[in-house]
């Protein structure tokens, strides 16, 4: 049963609610691959603007927990309601790599083997990381009930709201799948989390190789084996992203390095290109509130970002607006910095 | 001011090649930057691999910018992680794939894929290569000697107290967080400000001649209920004449608990030992 629920929250729910922006997007970004990613970080935007009032306000997470459930369930039903016209166009576009030559599919059964190969060690090999101490007990305090961010992890005494790390909840986002699985968090971040966001990584990969190669089918495999090569091979100093995806895959940081930065870089293709419609704006938005959800760092680093990107944008493409648009969509980080100023 | 701009940009530096680590990933990174200023054809591409990568390069470098994050937004052990802005896997892997597009001859081709794989792998570091990768031993993805000793201690639905050694600090509390310490991860870090935690405590229990009398001494202080200590150790004095009895043993490591605990009793009944509080 937990791990029937565990699929169900891991795999499938992120595929209904992202049917929902995906189904507002360019057609030509309507994929599996854009689904389940948008899904992923649609709960994870979701959750940050919801969490983050019963987090200041001291409140209970079994409370929150339930309204989150609540709201999340909505979605996915809103997203299935409004986006099942678009499945079988995402999945025709996904299959359309049945149309590529033998070389192609090659290419992809290797990068597929690659990456399974990679969930396979995250499940079944550990890496003893010491900020677990931190992230791994927060999440486990959490979600036996001792308040969010009220206990010294270390201690295990009450303490103060622990605010540099209050407002990037992702590990009180861990506890509440835990509370819905009733798994342990711990083996949860370690032999769950790591897997399925290894996957979600390459996901997003495989979205920017599409942008990068448009029209190309054996250039996106191609450019995805030298990635997956990349990235296993990234161990060159602890600091790198490539060795936070592998070590660290559950903590906030690692997820802002590698799902959140690939994300940002995807939408500015998508910015330079002209390609932002309704359902990409909304998740250029929610991408600014994720940004804040895995890491304070993020909460800073999002808008330098995106301004930077803006104004390259915004002069390339003649269209000063462009900066307007994108300083609007960094709304949750300039909230999330101020909210952090505030209570710091 | 000045000073600290000059020490920001030094820190700066330090950072890049802490950063870069061992090998040449990084240089294949700036020499692929260098090959789409030059080449990318692609204008949108150009602006947001070349022009927007390098203008992250430029800030992270800048000295202003960098004291403003050092020592007003972000702080020194952070801020290299405004490199992981540039996306220097994408960068590099999409160089190679242009490249090889480039290459007509299937041979020649082959060959350069090869070659820079083979440069990537000669000069980058496998994650499953790194020591400290290792298969699980438990699905917590913990050391099981902290398991064993955490479901000695725990008792269902209170909470402990238990002082352990430093192997065990990190991780006791990840497996069950009602086990609570009167120090933690603060002792092992020492450029971290202790945050609270009992750092005489710490170095009683970890000085070369452990002192049962003054250990249990700090134990009683804090209200601690178990010692765990390390079969290795040398104890000067014996625990159990100080109040606190050895109630198991596990692969390494000795458990004691205070006979005055409220909770002694019922451990030793659900140990099936005989509880020896009068002794």
């Amino acid at each position: 049963m937990q791990m029937f629920r565990l699929t169900g929250i891991l795999l499938l729910l992120p595929l209904a609610v992202g049917l929902l922006p995906v189904r507002f997007m360019e057609e030509k970004h309507r994929s599996v691959g854009m689904v389940y990613s948008s899904g992923w970080l649609l709960m994870f935007g979701l959750f940050q603007f919801m969490i983050i009032p019963f987090i200041v306000a001291e409140k209970e997470f079994a409370d929150a927990a339930v309204i989150y459930s609540a709201l999340i369930l909505a979605f996915g039903a809103a997203g299935l309601l409004l986006g099942w016209k678009i499945i079988k166009e995402c999945v025709q576009n996904t299959l359309s790599i049945r149309q590529a030559d033998r070389a192609a599919k090659i290419l992809w059964l290797i990068v597929l083997l690659l990456i399974a190969f990679q969930m396979f060690c995250a499940h079944f090999m550990q890496y003893l990381d010491g900020d677990d101490a931190l992230y791994v007990a927060i999440s486990l305090q959490t979600q036996n009930g001792d308040g969010m961010y009220l206990k010294n992890p270390y201690y295990g005494y009450a303490q103060g709201l622990d605010v540099r790390h209050a407002l990037s909840p992702v590990p009180v986002f861990i506890a509440w799948i835990g509370q819905l699985t009733g798994m342990h968090t711990t083996i949860l971040s370690h032999g769950y989390i790591g897997p399925v966001f290894l996957l979600l990584i390459y996901v997003i990969y495989s979205q920017i190789g599409k942008q990068l190669f448009a029209g190309s089918t054996k250039n996106v495999p191609l450019f995805l084996l030298f990635l997956n090569i990349w990235y296993l091979f990234g161990n060159v100093s602890l600091y790198t992203a490539e060795t936070f995806a592998y070590t660290r895959t559950w903590q906030g940081k690692a997820m802002f390095g590698n799902l959140v930065v690939p994300a940002l870089l995807l939408w500015m293709l998508f910015a330079v290109r002209g390609e932002l419609k309704c359902g990409e704006w909304g998740m250029l938005f929610v991408l600014s509130a994720v940004a804040a959800f895995t890491t304070s760092t993020g909460i800073f680093m999002f808008p330098i970002f995106v301004a930077l990107a803006g104004l390259m944008i915004a002069v390339y493409r003649k269209k000063l607006v462009v900066l307007f648009e994108f300083a609007a969509c960094c709304t949750p980080s300039i909230v999330y910095g101020i909210l952090y100023l505030f209570l710091k | 001011m000045l000073a600290e701009i000059m020490e920001a940009f030094r820190m700066t530096i330090d950072m890049y090649r802490d950063f870069s680590g061992t090998g040449m990933v990084t240089v294949f990174f700036l020499a692929a930057l260098c090959y789409l200023w030059f080449w990318e054809k692609d204008k949108g591409i150009r602006v947001i691999l070349v022009y927007l990568v390098t203008a992250v390069l430029v800030l992270f470098f800048f000295p202003l910018f960098s004291y403003l994050a050092i020592y007003h937004f972000l702080d020194n052990e952070v801020y290299y992680r405004f490199l992981w802005l540039m996306p220097m896997g994408v960068i590099a892997c999409y160089v190679v794939v242009r490249v090889l597009e480039q290459i007509e001859n299937g041979c020649r081709r082959a060959l350069f894929g090869v070659a820079c794989a083979a440069m990537i792998m000669v000069q980058g570091s496998l994650i499953y290569a790194n020591p400290s990768v290792v298969k699980a031993e438990n699905p917590y993805h913990l050391p099981q000697t902290v398991i064993d000793a955490a479901d000695i201690i725990g008792i269902d639905g209170q909470w402990v107290k238990a002082v352990v050694p430093a192997e065990m600090i990190q991780f006791i509390r990840q497996y069950d967080s009602m086990i609570m310490m009167p120090y933690g991860r603060d002792m092992l870090v020492e450029s971290w400000d202790v945050q609270g935690g009992n750092r005489e405590m710490y170095e009683a229990m970890e000085a070369d001649i452990i002192h049962a009398q003054y250990l249990v001494l700090l134990c009683q202080q804090e209200k601690v209920d178990y010692i765990v200590v390390r079969q290795t150790s040398q104890i000067g004095g014996d625990f159990e004449e100080w109040g606190f009895m050895k109630i198991a043993s596990i692969t390494g490591y000795d458990i004691y608990m205070d006979k005055h605990s409220q909770y002694y009793e019922e451990k030793c009944a659900e140990l099936g030992i005989e509880a020896r509080r009068k002794k």
